[in-house]
């Protein structure tokens, strides 16, 4: 035989496949630093408190820092038939701020309790299936649809395709569970929150994919005694906040998806729900108020008791063109509302846990996310909400972004209430946002942003003013803007 | 009338300026020139036996024997006899065969004849570059001194004139038809490199600085030289061991503590490739080997000959991060296209180019796929263009496609052939390994190479195959609020080749050795790389190695006849300062 030149050495060394359970280790992390730039009206941004975003008359400023930073592990099996996945976050910590718990623990020493298990969860493939099919459980990533559920959550989550243009999802989620919680009251029921959510999604071209899915919730807390009725504020009119306190029977059937064209681009959302919310008192709240009637909201009346049957939808679409380094982007939705606080009908559309990005003073777009912000869902109160947007997003070099986007926002319903003048008042104008950002790579995966938003503010937003200077039209634009230098790996 | 005082006083100035002038031009020509003796010392020894081809010589490394040096083989020729007394004063060696060293053993050495084998037998005399014809090429035309220099240095080679050789020198280095036994000297710009029979890099040393003065401007003479375009092996400035202690004992620097060695010492240099490549992909035309290079962000055609000739230059329309490429010709006489993939707006694009001119036109961009090609039918022409469906957790999906040019438009077909579930259509061919008429699919994926006759594993090696510096971190979930960053390689795709001339494919590999930065996603980190070797031997699967070890990523991979092609990138520091890529080769059948 002929030689080999140069070092070709034939080493017997490896004849067989080694065994197939190596592990393999990764390690990813989010180090990300963020900073409250300024903003006019913290008093708006701070809707964690009790007393909710509101408006107060003039400028209400502030700024602050803070860390938040998740890292997490997966180790697997070479052929990445299990994997086992285990997160931490850690913060947010507010710089200065002493104390335990979230955005605390940044003052002397540094010693706050401020470390959370954010993800822990087994992914495997299902043995003697040749094909995909993935099981997942426990505490993971969860996506039904990014208007309606997209967080952690508790969950065994089973995904596979029929064909390659037909995948589908299976999950049951426990998102409340009350083992054997025979103090809380005499009966036997299951008292737990449980959902079961399907999906489908045909892609029968490379630029078109759509998706069908179905999710039902259900949950009894055994509270059938109207002393002991769950509460509903319009404020927290998101199925996490009422979920442990509602007799729950909802479904969520909807239809995503997107597809292109050349450079054109289209995505789109629809849902409907439909069911019951039942032994519950709805509060149409104040701005101002407490949270809880327990706790002297204001008024301390429910508008509504008993039993709601719940019909509420939610459409969007976004229309964009991608021309080079440049990509335009016009956003609509309609998140339902409900016209009647005293009725016994839901008519607001209903999102289970979201985080919406898309405004800078009203949703959660600032960089500073965990606190500073008015509502992380697509809507406002059980008012609905009706976006318009016009985004532009420009590459200008390989490391740096730009965008700028202006909205127009309503409320799907108006506002009705009495103003500081003890006039009758109804709007729905929440006002025109013009915002923008910037984005450079200090590193590969080091990123420094900065953005900025600014409401020209609709009479609407008069609804959430205090004192006086609520009157029927808006007497205060809201300004907000962030930054963040981020690591990620 | 001049006194002799100060005519005595204008002579010692003049004496005393050209000593100055001269004296570090004397310094750094003898450092080249010392090197050069050093590399091209004689030595002698004999034929120890024949070997399949080969020859063994009685000489090793400590004798200072190294691969590639040349050996005359020199047998006794005509008597030398005194006219008067009638004794014998020698005889004149004549060199009827040159031995080229292929590999060093203690205590012997492998050597392989350059050209037709003659009578080399078994006790014939050797002689390292001992009468062998040498030709010295000057692209400077400031090198007739060191040329001078040179011809006294090396008396033993048998030295064309100056003029004679600058006469009939090529306009560009490259090599001379029919060479047997002629080394070549080329002096450049960039420094000296020496060139065997045939045209492979002996060595490269630094410039003779005394060829440009620091603060001289080239001549005009220079300016209208042709430059040669063959850049020279990347070099490390190395103390040598022995010399370090001076360093720190004695002020004055000896001309002989730094030493210039070429980084990949077995590797011959075909050039440094402009900027620096993440990705590079071959094809072999028909009188034309094509090499296409990215940086991530733009593609750069080259047709490698003796260098690298730039042919075209292109990248997608839209901004992103190019991860591959892959040369497809679907047919024969048809076109010849790039599929090109990459990241942009959270997804997968994949591109395809045609050559128009010397740019890249986009003939179809923003194919949602990862986009592979592969040469089915053993032609070594990458007739089937696969796309393979973008997966955020894994990247890599499920869905993989044919796809064909129809109209100008790409559509999609079922593939026709069976492939394992976790194939990917980056890192991978198809070859017939085993020599059953079927091909077998070969990936690599998280670091192990697989082998598989249709979704039945033959093979998996450990965990050190691929390595390479095109390399994403990207979130799984762009739409979630809470990030999930991943990352993901891309490897360059293993060749098959019959590399040992046993008529039966093996595979040739990257292989690598990571950190444990690399281990935690934070990037590739990749400590040193090499090629790995995996055939199929007596109904198993075995593995072994080609060439050394190299202290950067590998990030192209051709075999073209009994060369083995391969792309180094050096990935410079954490913001991309020192980045460089070469390509280099190893000759299989030396």
């Amino acid at each position: 035989m002929k030689k080999l030149g140069l070092t070709i050495a034939i080493l017997a060394m490896m004849g067989f496949a080694v065994p197939a359970m190596a592990a393999n280790f990764a390690f990813h992390g989010d180090m990300n630093n963020r900073i409250l730039v300024y903003s006019n009206h913290v008093d708006w941004l701070d809707a964690r408190n009790d007393s909710f975003g509101v408006i107060n008359d003039d400028t209400v400023s502030d700024s602050y820092a803070e860390l938040k930073y998740r890292y997490w592990t997966e180790i697997s099996d070479d052929d990445n038939n299990i994997k086992g996945v285990y997160a931490i976050e850690i913060g947010g910590i507010r710089w200065g701020r002493e104390g335990s718990g979230k955005s605390q623990g940044g003052s002397f020493g540094g010693d706050g309790a401020n470390v959370e298990t954010r993800w822990a969860y087994l992914d495997f493939q299902v043995p003697f299936i040749e094909r995909k099919a993935r099981a997942r459980m426990g505490l993971q990533p969860f996506k039904a649809n990014s208007y309606f559920w997209q967080e952690t959550a508790t969950a065994l989550h089973f995904s596979s395709i029929i064909t390659d243009s037909v995948d589908y999802e299976l999950a049951f989620v426990r998102s409340v569970d009350k083992f054997n919680d025979i103090a809380d009251n005499a009966n036997d029921d299951i008292e737990n929150v449980d959902s079961f959510y399907g999906r489908v999604n045909f892609k029968p071209a490379d630029d078109l994919k759509i998706g069908l899915f179905g999710l039902y919730m259900w949950g009894d807390p055994d509270n059938n005694d109207p002393a002991d009725f769950g509460e509903i504020d319009s404020r927290d009119y998101e199925i996490k906040q009422f979920a442990d306190e509602a007799n729950l029977g909802v479904f969520t059937l909807g239809v995503d998806g997107s597809a292109s064209f050349g450079n054109f681009f289209v995505n789109w959302d629809l849902m409907y729900q439909g069911g019951d919310i039942d032994d519950v008192d709805f509060f149409d709240a104040i701005p101002g108020t407490l949270r809880n009637s327990k706790n002297n909201v204001v008024p301390d009346v429910p508008a509504a008791s008993g039993d709601f049957d719940l019909s509420a939808y939610f459409l969007h679409a976004d229309i964009g063109y991608k021309m080079g380094k440049a990509k335009f982007t016009y956003t609509f939705w309609y998140a339902s509302g409900d016209d009647d606080p005293n009725d016994d009908n839901f008519d607001a559309y209903l999102a289970v846990d979201v985080d919406r990005e898309d405004s800078m003073t009203i949703f959660e777009g600032p960089f500073v996310d965990d606190v500073t912000y008015f509502t992380e869902r697509p809507y406002m109160l059980d008012k609905g909400f009706v976006m318009n947007k016009l985004a532009f997003d420009y590459q200008w070099t390989q490391n740096l972004t730009v965008g700028t986007a202006a909205m127009y926002m309503l409320t799907a319903e108006d506002f009705e209430y009495v103003d500081g003048n003890g006039n009758n008042q109804s709007e729905d104008e929440i006002g025109v946002e013009i915002n923008g950002f910037l984005k450079y790579k200090l590193y590969k995966n080091l990123e420094f942003a900065l953005n900025a938003g600014y409401l020209f503010a609709g009479d609407g937003m008069d609804f959430f003013e205090q004192g006086t200077s609520r009157d029927g039209s808006s007497d205060e634009d809201i300004f907000v803007s962030s930054a963040r230098v981020r690591f990620k790996f | 009338m001049f006194s002799s005082k100060p005519i005595l006083g204008k002579t010692l100035v003049l004496v005393i300026l050209m000593i100055s002038v001269c004296m570090p031009w004397t310094t750094a020509n003898s450092a080249v020139i010392d090197e050069i003796a050093d590399d091209f010392e004689p030595l002698a020894g004999v034929v120890v036996m024949a070997n399949n081809g080969e020859y063994i010589i009685d000489l090793d490394e400590s004798k200072g024997v190294m691969i590639g040096d040349l050996f005359s083989v020199v047998t006794a020729g005509k008597k030398i006899v005194h006219p008067t007394s009638g004794k014998v004063l020698g005889s004149l060696e004549e060199v009827k065969a040159v031995l080229k060293v292929i590999r060093t053993k203690p205590g012997y050495s492998f050597a392989r004849p350059l050209a037709k084998a003659a009578n080399i037998k078994r006790g014939d005399t050797i002689r390292r570059y001992n009468n062998l014809p040498a030709l010295f090429w000057d692209y400077t035309a400031n090198g007739k001194s060191f040329f001078a220099q040179l011809r006294q240095t090396l008396p033993d080679l048998k030295w064309q004139d100056y003029e004679s050789a600058q006469h009939n020198r090529p306009a560009r280095p490259q090599p001379i038809p029919d060479n047997k036994d002629t080394i070549v000297f080329i002096l450049t710009d960039r420094g000296v490199e020496v060139r065997d029979p045939e045209f492979f890099l002996l060595h490269h040393y630094g410039q003779p600085d005394a060829l440009e003065p620091v603060s001289a401007k080239p001549s005009t003479t220079q300016k209208t030289q042709p430059r040669a375009k063959v850049a020279p092996a990347p070099l490390v400035a190395k103390p040598a061991p022995a010399e370090s202690s001076k360093i720190g004992t004695q002020p004055q620097v000896s001309k002989e503590t730094v030493r210039f060695k070429p980084q990949y010492e077995r590797a011959q240099t075909i050039a440094k490739i402009a900027g620096f490549s993440v990705m590079t992909d071959f094809i072999k035309l028909r009188n034309q080997l094509l090499m296409a290079s990215t940086d991530g962000v733009k593609i750069a055609v080259y047709d490698v000959a003796d260098n690298l000739i730039p042919v075209a230059e292109g990248a997608p329309s839209y901004p992103g991060q190019i991860l591959a490429l892959k040369w497809w010709q679907p047919s024969e006489k048809g076109p010849l296209y790039l599929a090109a993939v990459s990241w942009a707006d959270e997804s997968v694009s994949g591109n395809i180019f045609t050559l128009d001119g010397k740019t890249l036109s986009p003939v179809q961009e923003r194919i949602p796929r990862i986009l592979g090609t592969f040469d089915l039918d053993g032609d070594k022409r990458p007739e089937t263009l696969l796309g393979q469906s973008f997966d955020g957790e894994n990247f890599f999906g499920s869905g993989i496609r044919e796809l064909k040019l129809t109209k100008g438009k790409i559509k999609l077909f079922k593939p026709t052939i069976s492939l394992p579930r976790r194939f990917t259509v980056l890192g991978s061919l198809f070859a017939d390994l085993t020599g059953d008429g079927q091909l077998e699919t070969v990936f690599i994926r998280g670091s192990i190479l697989y082998i598989y006759n249709k979704k039945n594993r033959l093979y998996q090696s450990p965990k050190e195959m691929g390595g390479s510096l095109s390399f994403l971190t990207y979130e799984v979930d762009p739409t979630a609020k809470n990030i999930m960053p991943t990352s993901a390689s891309f490897e360059v795709s293993p060749v098959a080749a019959d590399l040992d001339s046993d008529g039966q494919l093996e595979v040739l590999a990257v292989a690598s050795e990571r950190n444990f930065i690399g281990a935690v996603a934070a990037g590739p980190g990749i400590r040193k790389s090499w090629l790995e070797v995996v055939k199929f031997r007596e109904g198993r699967f075995v593995k072994g190695s080609l060439g050394e070890e190299m202290d950067s990523p590998l990030q192209g991979l051709m075999v073209d006849g009994k060369r083995v092609l391969f792309v180094v990138t050096a990935p410079g520091n954490i913001t991309g300062k020192g980045r460089n890529s070469h390509l280099l080769a190893y000759q299989l059948d030396l």
